[in-house]
């Protein structure tokens, strides 16, 4: 029972391997050499890594077939660490012979694997012209992959090949170097690369398949080998060359001795060479670009487009947003400087990441950069991401292009969210307000207040007529205020004089008619000098005055008592005398006239002003 | 026929006047529509046809300087900002423009800051235009005037003696006043202070081309004309030094 169990584990083991082995996927492969010259022939061969049959060959155009089909199938066995790997192949291989010049595509072929179809894959084949010096030589050499005897310049040399010898600064070149050969190269040693001081340097990526190929070069077949391919970005402007690059190559070359013995002729003895060899100085003109240059120039020169892209465009305080800048073009990518998000300033953002994801081919670098910004809103509102400007400098038109991306509008709501402590998310800290940048004021609008130019009133003949004007005023006022003042004071100067005078007047008169005797035209005159020069003396009206008021009057003026007896006795006397049929009238008269004059000049001294 | 001629020539001149005003309004109204949409250089030539008509307003000046400053014509800029500030000296926005352009050109020349009651003095000053200076100085002298004739001529002891102190008062003020109004007049009239317009200018020790150079000047700095030969003007900049450069390469405030 031990022992059946035993050989089922192994069969299953088998089994499962061998099934292992059929799971393997079935892999159809044609092979043919990329390049053969005019009238070579060559081998096509298919492989099947299974056993398989019923090759089906497409139409071959542009070869004849001059031999096959020859199958041949094999199979190998292999143990590794114990366990059984066991691998089928099967090949077919056709001899053709390339017809005439050309570029030409062999289709698919099928083959049947467990009666289930495949197909493989197609071959290009590039037919070179017949070698100019073999033709010349009657096909002696058969054989486009020859292996001359002679080292000349003719059968191992360097070429380098530029894209293009007039770029602009930044617009890339494809520089090769290529090995041209028509003997045997065993290997290739001490290469000297020039140091290409004012160019940026891209090393390109080639497989074998690339490496290795055949070229038809002034009219001659040669093997050829890329030793170096790289993309240069030139940094400077003007005339830049390029020194010669250098290297050694080691050739086998068949020995010219023969018949030294027998077995020569059999076996060809074969000799290193080494052989140095070096390329062509390459000069390159690179013009400057353009001006004026834009002010947002970013350096970036090729062909660019620029997308942007926000994750949310409404979220809550505190919950992280993040904006995407992507670059994809082909150019300088290397060189461009990052375009620079203006994330609103509230926000708290930090240093964007940058990835790069560039790919070098020989028609330049292309990909995308990719510059990532995370921001943090802290407070709610609603807040603008402006579009940026990228510009670069376009080869297609050789002009200066700008490319914005969109702009977006960002709506920050108050947080909800309370975290697990119970504590909701709020950073309420005081804080200053931050500066964001400076620029001038903006204009003032609205009404300007524009005004013609107009003179200045001060220094003007106004502004002094101001003053002296007032001046001259207030210099006439005081001469007439003082004039007015002076001519009041006067007036009962004149008043008192006056009443001096009148008196004087009147009793120069009284005397007259005291003199002719005419009594009652002397009283009256009398009567009259002393009421008059009182009125004037007092600034009083005639009429205002009598007997009663005079004694008061006078009083008032501090005149004494027995003066002002006198004097009324007097106005009595006269009263009386001027009606009384006296006898003794001319010594009455004389007596009135002397006791008036003494009374009117005492009465002069007395009253006071 | 000649009072209705004479009427017909006020109605004209009078609707010309205005007809002027309003389109300096228009204009001003237009270029600011293109400063708001950034196209500075319509801006600039629209300010520049009003200002030469011989319009003048501190906010006129400011804004054409600020057209200005945005078409990178640094030294026109500082003129006008300096124009404005003459017109309208607590002009904020344009003290503010000015500090921000002279940032922005080549020459730092260290301003001397004048001693703190000069300062002051000198802001009293800006608080009135001249020729409020001048009729207050005219008010005050008549209030004085008047002070005096209440003196000599007042009845009572009390109001001659109040109107002895009021006198004296108003005439110091009406002294005051008139200085400030000279002071201000000077100050808007004296067009001693230029702008340098040219990119670079280089000072020379002597009016003529043949002598020593002193210093270089560039574009907005601010000069002092001290005299002017022919058409050489001698200079002075704000840290003292003097020397000569022709008339072209600058412009008076």
């Amino acid at each position: 029972m031990k022992h059946v169990i035993k050989q089922i584990l192994i069969l299953i083991l088998f089994w499962g391997s061998s099934v292992g082995a059929l799971a393997d996927p079935v892999t159809f492969t044609a092979q043919a050499p990329a390049g053969v010259a005019e009238g070579q022939t060559f081998q096509l061969t298919y492989s099947v890594n299974k056993s398989a049959d019923n090759l089906q060959l497409p139409e071959i155009k542009g070869f004849e077939i001059v031999a096959g089909p020859f199958s041949s199938s094999g199979s190998s066995v292999q143990y590794v660490n114990g366990k059984v790997n066991t691998s089928v192949y099967t090949t077919f291989t056709y001899t053709l012979l390339a017809q005439k010049e050309g570029v030409y595509t062999i289709p698919a072929a099928t083959v049947h694997v467990d009666k289930k179809q495949h197909t493989s894959n197609a071959v290009t084949i590039k037919v070179l012209p017949r070698d100019a010096a073999e033709t010349n030589q009657q096909g002696r050499q058969q054989q486009a992959t020859p292996s001359s005897q002679q080292l000349t310049e003719d059968n191992l040399f360097i070429r380098p090949i530029v894209s293009r010898t007039q770029v602009y600064e930044q617009e890339v070149i494809l520089l090769t170097y290529k090995l041209y050969t028509r003997v045997d190269v065993v290997n290739i040693t001490d290469m000297k690369l020039p140091d290409f001081k004012k160019f940026l340097l891209q090393e390109i990526e080639i497989n074998d398949a690339q490496r290795y190929g055949v070229e038809n070069y002034k009219d001659r077949n040669y093997n050829t080998v890329i030793l170096k391919q790289t993309l240069l970005f030139p940094q400077n402007v003007g005339d830049i060359s390029i020194e010669p690059m250098s290297c050694t190559a080691v050739v086998r070359l068949r020995s010219q001795q023969r018949g030294r013995n027998f077995f020569d002729s059999f076996f060809d003895s074969y000799q290193d060479v080494k052989k140095t060899l070096s390329a062509n100085r390459i000069n390159i003109s690179v013009k400057a670009l353009p001006k004026p240059k834009p002010t947002n120039f970013s350096g970036a020169v090729g062909k660019f487009s620029l997308q942007s892209d926000v994750n949310a465009t409404q979220v809550e305080v505190n919950s992280p947003i993040t904006v995407k800048l992507k670059i994809t073009g082909t150019g300088n990518l290397k060189l461009l400087k990052d375009p620079t998000l203006r994330l609103p300033a509230d926000f708290e953002s930090y240093e964007p990441k940058i990835t790069n994801n560039f790919s070098v081919t020989t028609s330049g670098m292309s990909g995308t950069k990719t510059v990532e910004y995370l921001a943090i809103p802290r407070h709610s509102g609603q807040f603008d991401i402006p579009a940026v400007d990228f510009c670069y400098f376009d080869l297609s038109t050789n002009s200066y292009k700008t490319i914005a991306s969109d702009a977006f509008t960002i709506v920050v709501d108050k947080s909800t969210s309370v975290n697990e402590d119970g504590v909701v998310m709020n950073y309420s800290g005081q804080e200053q307000i931050r500066q964001l940048g400076n620029d001038i004021r903006y204009i003032r609008t609205g009404d300007l207040n524009i005004t013609q130019a107009k003179t200045i009133f001060t220094g003007s003949m106004p502004f002094w007529t101001g003053y002296l004007v007032s001046t001259l005023i207030t210099l006439l006022l005081i001469f007439f205020f003082q004039k007015q003042a002076k001519a009041n004071a006067d007036m009962a100067l004149v008043r008192t004089r006056r009443a001096n005078k009148m008196a004087r007047k009147r009793l120069r008169t009284a005397g007259k008619y005291l003199k002719t005797g005419e009594k009652e035209l002397f009283y009256n005159e009398i009567l009259r000098a002393l009421w008059g020069y009182l009125c004037d003396k007092l600034t009083m009206p005639v009429a205002s005055l009598n007997k009663e008021n005079v004694s008061t009057k006078l009083a008032e003026r501090s005149v004494q008592q027995p003066m002002i007896d006198t004097f009324i006795g007097l106005l009595n006397s006269c009263e009386f005398e001027r009606y009384a049929p006296l006898q003794n009238s001319q010594a009455a008269m004389d007596r009135i006239f002397n006791d008036t004059i003494s009374i009117i000049s005492s009465l002069e001294n007395s009253i006071k002003k | 026929m000649n009072k209705q001629f004479l009427f017909c020539l006020a109605l004209g001149i009078a609707s010309l006047f205005a007809d002027s005003v309003f389109a300096v309004q228009t204009k001003a109204l237009q270029a600011a529509g293109h400063y708001a949409a950034k196209e500075y250089d319509e801006a600039a030539q629209l300010y520049a046809e009003i200002i030469e008509q011989g319009n003048v307003s501190a906010d006129l000046f400011y804004n054409y300087a600020n057209t200005c400053f945005n078409l990178e014509r640094y030294g026109e800029a500082i003129l006008f900002y300096e124009r404005a500030l003459v017109l309208n000296p607590l002009h904020e926005d344009a003290q503010f423009n000015l500090d921000f352009v002279n940032q922005r050109i080549t020459d730092k020349i260290e301003r001397m800051q004048p001693f703190f009651i000069i300062s002051w003095i000198n802001a009293l000053g800006l608080l009135f235009t001249t020729d409020e200076w001048a009729y207050g100085s005219i008010a005050l002298f008549v209030v004085a005037l008047t002070g005096c004739l209440l003196f000599i001529f007042g009845r009572y002891r009390r109001l001659r003696k109040a109107a002895f102190v009021v006198g004296i008062i108003a005439v110091g003020l009406s002294l005051c006043a008139f200085a400030f109004a000279f002071a201000q007049k000077n100050r808007l009239e004296a067009h001693t202070d230029a702008i340098v317009m040219v990119g670079a200018v280089t000072v020379k020790s002597a009016p003529n081309t043949d002598s020593a150079d002193l210093f270089v000047l560039h574009e907005g700095a601010k000069i002092a004309v001290i005299q002017a030969v022919e058409n050489w003007s001698e200079i002075r900049i704000a840290d003292g030094s003097v020397g000569w450069i022709k008339n072209t390469s600058f412009e008076r405030i």
